[in-house]
């Protein structure tokens, strides 16, 4: 196993929180529901929005990589590939966006009242991924992390706002073309073809391999000393 | 060049290099060599190089090369040859020296038990064994740093660069951490520091300083000692002052002279140890009225200043 996921897992683990809040977090609209705060077909949309916040907000934080940077990586070793560190990170990424999604289902299997389909379940995934991936590149490449934060938090009231939107006034042509950006929308969007959600999943990974890629690039080649 | 391979550790030629827009170095050529201490005053200068030694950098002209590779291009051989201290260390709070250890000795192709019994062993010598069995988060600045530069030398690397290695460490660690790098080029291993200050460079075989870029200065310290200027003179009082100084002004031995405006002279001589008893029996041969009223030694602090000073050029 690469010394970066070793090192990955055990700052993951050294924390019961970290594993805890992006998975319990997410649970809170089915809990919602149960207290019959929340109506039923808000429930998946609420889950997939925290889920999606966290994946970008939460997440990369507890990474040695954002947390560390290339200085943190190059005094325990200087590393090997861009590639290598690819494959760790993607894995790394897949398994804790995952987790969260996973206990949401096994939850809904217990209560039974939704069975959302296995396309939507795919998606969810990659957006987890994806939106990891990109606040990876955006906290470990941008000069200032500031500057990286402001990006992503940009991104998520802008996310929220089309979100909130779309939910109470249903799909419109503006929401369609925001797709390509936000995928998150197309996950909460009711009605969408299958072949577009799948279509959607391919590309989130796609665009989570090439943001990890260039996240674990700029360790194995740091632009500046200072940087 | 093919001759001195095997003495060479690290070496940089007609080396160019800028980072975010600054000409960090320019026309940089030099050597390190095994079985030596080199430290590096000059920043960013000194930091630059350590970390093109290490493959962080490239050059954007001229050859680097670290152990005869190109520490940019062939990292992966380089990787388990070399240890590097990047300044500004971050370590990971949750987890403890120990499980760190084990990661990084893992990485090297140690055991993690071999790996930990090394830490512990550089962490006694520095007289820092009380971080062991503790979090990193519960550790001061001090012990992260000794911590850091320890996991360096874990695998016991041919080529130590080390990014202010002394810094946030406290007088006693300090010490301790000069006789460790002391002792660890003696079997042929190099080690390459980064310093703030000739006093921290004085335990290094040789420092090199740099001034806009370029290496202004460089050797021994006692040579270097010199060069800059501090070094000792001896103040003498005479009963015919320029009768006196026209006598030091023909010998061979006297490198300079200034007269002090209360008459004292002080003369600065080319091999002190050697020359000053030649000097002073001579001169009080002469019958000057020639009194000896003490040896004194220019300030490093002040000698830099004044030796940066007269090598500075136009700003970068």
């Amino acid at each position: 196993m690469s010394l970066y996921l070793q090192l990955e897992l055990r700052l993951l683990f050294a924390s019961l929180l970290r594993v805890a809040v992006p998975i319990i977090v997410p649970l809170a609209p089915l809990a919602l529901r149960y207290a019959g705060v929340l109506s039923q077909d808000l429930v998946e949309p609420s889950f997939i929005l925290l889920y999606q916040f966290l994946a970008m907000a939460y997440l990369p934080l507890t990474t040695g990589l954002v947390r560390g940077g290339w200085r943190l990586a190059w005094l325990l070793r200087p590393p090997d590939s861009a590639l290598l560190l690819t494959a760790s990170y993607t894995g790394l990424l897949a398994a804790t966006s995952a987790l969260p999604i996973a206990a949401y289902r096994l939850l809904i299997q217990l209560s039974g009242p939704m069975q959302p389909g296995v396309q939507v379940i795919i998606l969810t995934l990659s957006i987890g991924i994806l939106h990891q991936s990109l606040a990876l590149l955006c906290l470990s490449t941008l000069r200032d992390m500031t500057a990286g934060w402001a990006a992503l938090l940009t991104y998520q009231a802008i996310l929220l706002t089309l979100a909130a939107n779309l939910l109470t006034q249903g799909l419109s042509g503006a929401h369609l073309i925001s797709t390509p950006l936000f995928p998150a929308l197309l996950a909460i969007a009711p009605q969408a073809p299958p072949e577009v959600l799948y279509t959607a999943a391919a590309l989130c990974i796609a665009s989570s391999l090439l943001f990890t890629y260039l996240a674990a690039r700029s360790i194995v080649r740091p632009a500046s000393p200072w940087g | 060049m093919e001759g001195l391979a095997g003495i060479v550790a690290a070496e940089v030629r007609d080396v160019h290099c800028s980072v975010e827009g600054v000409e960090a170095l320019r026309d940089v050529s030099l050597m390190v060599f095994k079985g030596e201490v080199t430290a590096l005053l000059g920043h960013p200068e000194g930091e630059v190089l350590v970390n093109l030694w290490s493959g962080v950098l490239r050059p954007v002209a001229g050859a680097v090369a670290s152990l005869g590779l190109d520490p940019y291009a062939e990292r992966r051989e380089v990787a388990g040859r070399i240890g590097y201290l990047p300044g500004e260390v971050w370590l990971p709070p949750e987890l403890r020296p120990e499980v760190l250890a084990g990661l990084v000795g893992g990485g090297h192709g140690l055991a993690p038990r071999g790996a930990v019994e090394r830490l512990k062993n550089i962490l006694r010598r520095l007289g820092k064994e009380g971080v062991l069995g503790r979090r990193i988060c519960g550790l001061s600045s001090e012990d992260r740093q000794a911590l850091a530069v320890a996991l360096t030398m874990l695998h016991d690397p041919e080529l130590l660069l080390l990014s202010y290695p002394l810094r946030r460490l406290g007088p006693l660690a300090r010490l301790e951490l000069s006789s460790i790098l002391r002792e660890y080029v003696s079997p042929g291993r190099a080690v390459v520091l980064t310093v703030d200050s000739v006093e921290e460079a004085g335990f290094a075989n040789r420092l090199i300083l740099f001034r806009e870029g370029r290496v202004v200065a460089a050797g021994p310290l006692l040579e270097l000692s010199k060069t800059i200027g501090a070094e000792n003179y001896v103040v003498i009082q005479a009963l015919y002052t320029q009768r006196t100084v026209d006598y030091l002004g023909k010998m061979p031995q006297v490198k300079r002279f200034s007269v002090s405006r209360d008459g004292s002279i002080k003369v600065w001589l080319r091999d002190f140890e050697s020359d000053m008893p030649v000097v002073l029996d001579l001169l009080m041969s002469l019958g000057l009225g020639v009194r000896l009223i003490g040896v004194e030694r220019v300030d490093y602090h002040v000698a830099l200043l004044n030796f940066l000073r007269g090598r500075g050029g136009g700003g970068r």
